[in-house]
Order: structure tokens, then C-alpha cells, then sequence
């Protein structure tokens, strides 16, 4: 019995709780002129909205807001330098609810799948560095006696090591991850965009939930005052992650083929046995089995135990990763 | 000679230091490494001299400084600082390390300009500073605020605008006060040097 509820409770607590997005909609009626105004609810988390309105515009914009645990509630603070009559009005309409009820709209199991891992890019310089400014100094203090620019050789040649070696590993973490996850279907796929401190969502890509690792890191926002704007997220510190519904989604994933993308690499789960495939073009069948490299652990961790899974690559600078789960 | 050169030495390793550690995630991210980078090489500079030293160590410890100057400039590239106010804190930094240097340089020559040089490092450069920022931070609670004569004294430590740089990306402005205190040194120093 004891083992049974200690079980259930390890189930429960691997399957990840939906957290409260940190990203809300508040509908405004503004009135100009109005210049750069910022929007707050939480302390340290605000909202930039680049723009003006003139004297005598009239709008009404359903505006960004930073939310935390708690989700929408109350009244942002809308705030901006006000004109010398101070005749300009912002005037709230209450929170916009569509996105949260689209979103809960969603299967849970699609909603739930574990996030993307994303770090901080090691910008540690590596050990052979400091040996070597560690030679040029040694350096620079033997030939300082020779002359009056002796030690400047060495240093000069230290310092070019110095601006080219320095941080070079920040290159190689990647700026961002972009998975797509499929419950099988055509549509609904989940689009799943995950940063470390920064995230640019473009306007036609806004999500549904933004969530942030820790929960309750401050996150700056800015975007345009006019609709259309793209945003710009930045939480120092911090992963975000942000997810949007696709429907229609990319394709469908089966054996007889797939209309997704053109993946660069594929693993395939059948039968609780994984097998990699190599590459699988859009429309073709299948690739059989092959020697090859074992699935990406972030990518196949967490997933429930029995069902088909597809888990795929695309190409590209940043590549989208394809976790499809069929019956 | 000695001293000195082990002064250097500990310099060129406590900077080094900030730089080589593993980086971890949490407020460590926030600084500057330019700003830590330099304070060991500042504080080298504005130490006072003592007579007859040789300038042999003066000339060295640039090209020693350069080269972890410029590994702190491309470590707030690599970790996306803004690198304009990076390179407004490292030149503003070498300004005060040259003007600070000058002066203690200047005072040395004389007895009398090394006691004020002396006395000048340890009441404003270190001295209100540290005696302003232990107050506020473990008196404050009880004892509120410094006092403003204190404050004012700690305004012209090059020490105390470096702890302004000392945030990514957050611009301090020019040290002026500072300046004129290094400034003002160097002009006390000839001014005892000149006397019979």
C-alpha cells in the first residue's frame, strides 16, 4: 500500500503542473498624445510600448502585461511623461480572456509535455588562455629591462589572444530552441519557443502561455505602441519559454509518409524500441532502421510510456525539433 | 623592489582571477568584468610610493593590465553587455590609474608630499568609502544614513564611482570629483617639491 502511494506520488509529481502564463492581455482606450508609456502590475516586470499618440488620437489596443502566480488581476499601471496639459487618457477595459480559453482549449498531454532545455552560453575562458597571458606577462616582465617598450610585445600579442579566445564558447550555445509537439493529428501542434534571458516573438507568433525558469523572474517587455509590433522579451537570469498553438500544424507524421519538413535526422519509437532513420524527405516513406546516433535524452525524456513516437530534426541555422506521439 | 614587484604579482592574479573562475548563474552575471577586472589595478595605482622606487614597475604594469583589460572587453561582448559603457568604465579607470599614479609619483619626491599623499589614500581614497558603505550596510537599520560630511568625503574616492561601474552595463558617468582629487594631489606634490 505504502509503495502503491509512494508510486502514485513519484506519477504526480513527474507530470508537469500548467503554471500560470506570465503573459496577459489588457484592453485600453487611449487617448493623445501619448509618448513611450510603460505598463506594470508586477514589481520589476514591465511592459515598454515604443510609439506615440497625437493630441486628439482616440484608440483602443489590447496591450501586453507581465503577470506572475497570481495571473491577471486588478489594474496595470499605465505610465508615461505626461504633456505639458496633461490632456492625455488611458482609460482600462479589462483583462482579454480569448487566449487563456484558447490555450485551456488544447489537449492536456500536448500541453503538458516537458520543456526544452536551454543554459546560459559558458562564457568561462578556457585554462589555455590563462597559461598563456600567464607567459606573455612572464614575458613582459623579462624584456621590460631592455628597453623602454619591451614589455609591450608580448602584451600586444596577449591582448589579441585575449579579444579572439575570450567568450568564443558563448558562440556555440544555441540562441534559442524551437519544438514543435504533435499528438499525431494534423492539427493541433504545439509550438514551443525556448530562450535563455532573451526571447523576439514576431507579431503573427504571439503566444499563448509564456512561462519563465525561476517562476517569478522579472521580465521586461517591449513592443510597439501600434498593433503589429513584434515582441522582445528579456528576463535576466532566466529561461523563458513561449507556446502557441498551430492550427493548422505542420503535417501529419506516419509510416507512409510524412508532409512536415524535410527532416535531417529522425528516431523513431515503436513497440518501446528505439531505432534511428538518418534523414526523411517530405512526402517519402519511412527510412529503415540504421546504425546511428541515440536519441537527443531532453528530447525523449518524460514521454509516456506505449505510443508511437516520432522524434525529428529539421535543417537550418537554428533547427526546429519535430516530438510526435501517434496511437 | 621586492614588495612592490609581489604587489604586482598579486594584481595581475586577483584580476586574472575574476575572469578564470567558473561562471555560475546567479548575480555573479549581473557585474561587470571590466569593472572587476580593473579595481585590482586601480587600487595598485593609487596606492602611495615610496622614495626612490624604481619606474621599472610603473612602466610594467600596463602591459601586464592590457591583456586582462581586453579579455574583460570580450567577456561583456560574449555575455551580450553593452559594450559602449564597458569601454567609457575601462578608459575612465586608466584615467584615474595614470592621474592617481602621477600624483603618487609626485608626491614621493618629497617628505612632506609623501605624509599628505599618505594621509590624503587612507582618510578619501580607501578610508570614507569603506567607512560610508560599512555604516549603511550594517548600521543603516539602526543608525539610518552616513553623515553628510562623511557621504561628501566618500564622493571623491575613485573607489567610490567604480562601485557605480560595477553593474553590467550601468554608465557612472566621468569621474570628475575624483579627478580633481587625483588632480589636486598632483598639484600639492609639486607644490612640496618646489619648497627649499
Amino acid at each position: 500500500m505504502r509503495l502503491a502511494l509512494a508510486g502514485l506520488a513519484l506519477a504526480l509529481g513527474a507530470a508537469r503542473a500548467p503554471a500560470q502564463s506570465r503573459l496577459a492581455w489588457a484592453r485600453y482606450e487611449l487617448e493623445g498624445p501619448i509618448s513611450r508609456p510603460t505598463l506594470e502590475l508586477v514589481s520589476g516586470s514591465r511592459t515598454l510600448l515604443e510609439g506615440e499618440l497625437l493630441a486628439g488620437e482616440h484608440v483602443e489596443r489590447v496591450l501586453p502585461v507581465v503577470v506572475d502566480a497570481l495571473g491577471p488581476h486588478g489594474e496595470p499601471r499605465l505610465e508615461w511623461e505626461p504633456d505639458a496639459e496633461h490632456s492625455g487618457r488611458a482609460h482600462f477595459r479589462g483583462w482579454v480572456r480569448e487566449g487563456e480559453a484558447r490555450w485551456s482549449a488544447l489537449p492536456l498531454g500536448l500541453r503538458a509535455r516537458p520543456r526544452p532545455p536551454v543554459f546560459p552560453a559558458d562564457t568561462t575562458p578556457p585554462l589555455a588562455l590563462l597559461l598563456l597571458l600567464g607567459g606573455a606577462a612572464l614575458a613582459s616582465v623579462a624584456l621590460a629591462r631592455r628597453g623602454r617598450f619591451g614589455a609591450a610585445l608580448p602584451a600586444a600579442a596577449a591582448c589579441a589572444l585575449s579579444w579572439f579566445l575570450g567568450g568564443a564558447g558563448a558562440e556555440l550555445a544555441a540562441p534559442e530552441r524551437i519544438v514543435l509537439e504533435g499528438a499525431g493529428q494534423a492539427s493541433p501542434w504545439i509550438e514551443v519557443r525556448a530562450g535563455w534571458e532573451t526571447l523576439v516573438l514576431a507579431a503573427d507568433a504571439l503566444p499563448l502561455e509564456l512561462e519563465s525558469e525561476p517562476e517569478a523572474a522579472a521580465i521586461a517587455l517591449r513592443t510597439t505602441l501600434a498593433p503589429g509590433g513584434e515582441l522582445t522579451l528579456r528576463a535576466n537570469g532566466a529561461a523563458l519559454y513561449a507556446r502557441r498553438a498551430l492550427e493548422p500544424g505542420p503535417g501529419r507524421i506516419r509510416e507512409e509518409g510524412q508532409d512536415c519538413a524535410d527532416f535531417a535526422a529522425v528516431w523513431w519509437r515503436a513497440e518501446g524500441e528505439w531505432s534511428f532513420r538518418g534523414p526523411w524527405l517530405r512526402g517519402a516513406e519511412l527510412p529503415g532502421a540504421r546504425a546511428g546516433e541515440a536519441p537527443p535524452g531532453w528530447l525523449e525524456s518524460g514521454l509516456p510510456q506505449g505510443p508511437r513516437v516520432c522524434l525529428a530534426r529539421s535543417e537550418g541555422t537554428i533547427p526546429r525539433w519535430f516530438r510526435d506521439l501517434g496511437p | 623592489m621586492f614588495g612592490e614587484a609581489l604587489g604586482l604579482a598579486v594584481c595581475w592574479l586577483l584580476s586574472a582571477a575574476v575572469l578564470f573562475l567558473p561562471q555560475q548563474n546567479g548575480w555573479e552575471r549581473e557585474l561587470s568584468p571590466v569593472a572587476l577586472a580593473l579595481l585590482p589595478w586601480l587600487v595598485w595605482a593609487t596606492l602611495p610610493r615610496s622614495r626612490g622606487v624604481t619606474g621599472l614597475l610603473d612602466r610594467l604594469a600596463p602591459a601586464l593590465a592590457a591583456p586582462l583589460a581586453v579579455l574583460a572587453l570580450a567577456l561583456e561582448r560574449a555575455r551580450g553587455h553593452a559594450l559602449a559603457p564597458a569601454l567609457a568604465s575601462a578608459a575612465a579607470i586608466l584615467a584615474l590609474a595614470v592621474l592617481f599614479a602621477l600624483a603618487a609619483e609626485r608626491d614621493a619626491r618629497s617628505v612632506l608630499g609623501r605624509r599628505v599623499y599618505a594621509v590624503a589614500w587612507f582618510a578619501l581614497v580607501a578610508g570614507a568609502p569603506l567607512a560610508v558603505h560599512t555604516l549603511e550596510s550594517a548600521g543603516a537599520p539602526l543608525f539610518g544614513r552616513a553623515s553628510n560630511a562623511l557621504a561628501l568625503a566618500a564622493q571623491l574616492s575613485p573607489l567610490s564611482w567604480w562601485l557605480g561601474t560595477l553593474r553590467a552595463g550601468a554608465g557612472a558617468g566621468l569621474p570628475w570629483i575624483a579627478l580633481a582629487l587625483g588632480a589636486a594631489l598632483w598639484l600639492v606634490g609639486r607644490a612640496l617639491e618646489a619648497r627649499p
